[in-house]
């Protein structure tokens, strides 16, 4: 009997024993661990901000979409899951291999199938009842436009994540910060009623409005595509700016592979590019010569048909012998050595501090991501026929926005204003803020810049642009021709051919600017006659100078009729 | 206190007892205290899981119906944002000049602006003046649609 009972008392002590070990030392390990059992902690993942257009139409927005994954350990076989799967999704045998390796895989627990296809296609996988297959859904970024505004936009990748454009730039602000729910469930994964329920909400990333116009972007893009085929070019590029607010209403790039049909591009040449802007930088030239009152639209220079400078033969574009020129007439005429002779009286560094203030040589105030600066030396670096040069648009690069910015300053009354390309964000609880207006500064003097406007007017009516005129409208602008440097580094390649670079910048109306045009052509076929700025790319200005006075509702001022006809 | 004369009683003695007849016994009913404490007990206890049993019962549903409510609302955010989606691409410009081209509709052309005697615009204007507000006012666009949507959803817990 005592036996019975100390067996029994040793038997409790060392129940009790244990019940004291599982209580006090080990309480907190047990506990956790079933906690861990009983509590599932799910990502409520945050919503990656919507990009409107400036009408508040969606440009860019997530949507759900379904992810097909593996888990390996649940794969009976490996080979035969793969070749399902390959048969279904019409996968390559290279990529039926690298399924099949992956599937086979003893220490991998996922794989990916294939992510964020449609519902229809998941619910066919999922259809062939293949063990370890299954699906969960993510958010997918997409563009409602198809292909508009691409490269402004730019892209995520499937993480969601931005890698190029204005996703990438607004990255931060666009992502959201993900919450997460803790819940206590059963043993079929149900919430326990009187469980634990934790719940950390998400955070949405902030929606962007930017200052694009969807109608306006897509038909600038439809006019590139065009001129692009039709002059069989390697590229175009396209801006429509707001004279007084340096808003961007439409950024387009497009381009060719050759015997292909041109197509928006993914990235945005308007800023990454950088080429020297030929004519186009006369406007500069010759606004810094009368705001520094070297010269007025009236001075005459005895303008030679050819001129050396350090061995560099500089000519017009074409023949004339030497012939007595207005300024007027230099820019109307886009003479390259009138201009060298403005530029002389002007002086090299004057020259150099004028480009500098019109926004060349340094990124824009967007800093879009791999935004070019362009080109532009210091002007102690300037050697030889480089000091004249520059005058006419050689010897720096500048993207398409570090131009347009810099005539739209004419067309500003003489006031630099950055280009803006996102008008406000909508914060996590719906409130839109306005972003503040872009920096400005003054270059010219308003009575400069009115006459500039004038002279520009006579560029469009009686110069190289005739083809810019829009019928009752006034349009300022300047035409440009660049030679492309070539791998010979001169401007012909080693069969003696040039390539071209085209554009023309303009605003209207010139009385009364509201919008500031860009179009530049790169590479035009050269054996035709639309290969200069006024005759590849003003007519595309003027279509799209129409779309956006259809657009914008713009009339012409009181008293506007545009270009005179000529007698 | 003295007692009252007729209340008092001698002790019976063992004579006496045998001199008298036996008392008559008599079945009585036995002593239901504690059974029917049980019984209460037990009632209660019954009572009380079946209120606990009904009260967890309606608690799992209402938790049922809260994972229910939860689902959905996650399910309507995910159509809203696809029917954003639908709507943004009806709306598109590539869509609508596919459309219309389809349609054989060609594009305006150019804009020509007539010279309007300034009489005339006045007449038009006082004729016109009284706009219906529904034509006169903005319309909302998604973005406004978008914004209330964002904002009901920031004061959900």
């Amino acid at each position: 009997m005592l036996l019975l009972m100390s067996v029994v008392a040793s038997l409790l002590a060392v129940v009790f024993g244990r019940v004291v070990l599982l209580q006090t030392v080990r309480a907190d390990a047990y506990r956790e661990a079933s906690m861990e059992q009983r509590l599932a902690t799910e990502t409520l993942r945050a919503g990656r901000g919507t990009i409107f257009d400036r009408h508040g139409m969606e440009l860019a927005l997530s949507v759900p979409s379904i992810t097909v994954y593996a888990d390996p350990r649940d794969v009976r076989d490996a080979r035969g899951t793969a070749d399902a799967l390959g048969q279904l999704l019409g996968w390559s045998p290279e990529r039926i291999a690298d399924m099949t390796t992956r599937l086979g895989s003893p220490t991998s627990h996922f794989a990916y199938v294939v992510r964020q296809v449609p519902a229809e296609l998941a619910d066919a996988v999922l259809a062939l009842g293949l063990p370890g297959v299954a699906t969960y859904t993510e958010p997918q970024r997409v563009v409602t436009g198809g292909d508009l505004a691409r490269g402004v936009l730019g892209r995520t990748d499937p993480d969601g994540v931005g890698i190029s454009g204005v996703e990438l730039l607004y990255d931060l602000d666009l992502t959201g910060v993900d919450g997460t729910v803790q819940r206590e469930l059963d043993g079929e994964g149900r919430s326990l009623p009187t469980g634990r329920r934790t719940v950390v909400p998400p955070q949405p990333g902030d929606d962007l409005v930017l200052t694009l116009d969807r109608s306006i972007q897509f038909q600038v893009e439809q006019a590139l595509l065009e001129r692009v085929d039709a002059l069989a070019a390697r590229r175009g590029t396209a801006i429509v700016m707001d004279s007084r607010t340096g808003e961007l209403l439409a950024v387009g790039s497009v381009e060719r592979e050759p015997g292909q049909a041109a197509r928006v591009t993914t990235a945005n040449f308007t800023a990454v590019s950088a080429h020297e802007p030929g004519s186009v930088a006369k406007v500069i030239t010759t606004a810094a010569a009368l705001n520094d009152n070297r010269v007025t639209p009236e001075t005459v220079f005895e303008v030679p048909g050819a001129i050396m400078v350090d061995s560099f033969r500089i000519t017009d574009a074409y023949p004339h012998g030497t012939e007595p020129m207005t300024v007027r007439q230099i820019l109307t005429r886009s003479s390259n050595i009138g201009t060298v002779l403005m530029s002389e009286a002007l002086g090299v560094q004057r020259q150099y501090d004028y480009l500098k203030a019109f926004g060349f040589g340094e990124r824009t105030h967007l800093q879009l991501p791999g935004e070019s600066p362009g080109i532009l030396r210091p002007v102690e670096d300037w050697r030889g026929s480089e000091r004249v040069t520059a005058s006419y648009g050689y010897g720096f690069a500048a993207t398409s926005l570090q131009l347009v910015s810099a005539v739209n300053v004419i067309a500003n009354g003489g006031t630099y204003v950055a280009p803006r390309l996102v008008r406000g964000v909508v914060d996590s609880s719906g409130v839109l803020a306005e972003m503040p207006p872009a920096p400005r500064r003054d270059v010219l003097r308003t009575e400069v810049a009115d006459t500039m406007t004038t002279m520009m007017t006579d560029v469009v009516c009686r110069g190289t642009a005739k083809l810019a005129q829009i019928p009752g409208v006034s349009v300022a602008g300047k035409t440009g021709t660049g030679y492309k440097v070539q791998d010979t580094g001169t401007y012909v390649d080693s069969s003696g051919r040039r390539s071209y670079f085209a554009s023309f910048v303009g605003f209207l109306p010139a009385q009364d600017p509201q919008v500031t045009i860009l179009v530049s052509i790169d590479e035009p076929d050269p054996s035709t006659r639309d290969r200069f700025g006024g005759t590849a790319a003003a007519p595309v200005f003027a279509e799209i100078a129409q779309v956006v006075l259809r657009e914008l509702r713009i009339e012409p001022p009181l008293g506007d009729h545009g270009c005179e006809p000529t007698p | 206190m003295a007692r009252p004369a007729a209340t008092l009683r001698r002790p019976v003695t063992g004579r006496q007892i045998e001199r008298t007849q036996p008392p008559e016994l008599e079945v009585v009913a036995p002593r239901r205290g504690w059974f029917r404490m049980v019984m209460i007990v037990v009632a209660v206890t019954l009572g009380a899981m079946v209120i606990v049993t009904v009260f967890h019962t309606r608690l799992a549903e209402r938790q049922y119906q809260l994972d229910e409510l939860d689902r959905r609302v996650s399910d309507e955010r995910a159509r809203f944002d696809v029917l954003r989606r639908e709507r943004a691409w009806m709306a598109s410009p590539e869509r609508l000049a596919a459309r219309a081209g389809e349609l054989g509709l060609v594009s305006g052309g150019r804009t020509e602006f007539l010279d309007v005697p300034p009489d005339v615009v006045a007449l038009v204007s006082a004729a016109t003046a009284g706009l219906d507000p529904r034509v006169a006012e903005p319309a909302r666009t998604p973005l406004d649609d978008f914004r209330a949507v964002k904002q009901a959803l920031q004061v959900e817990p």
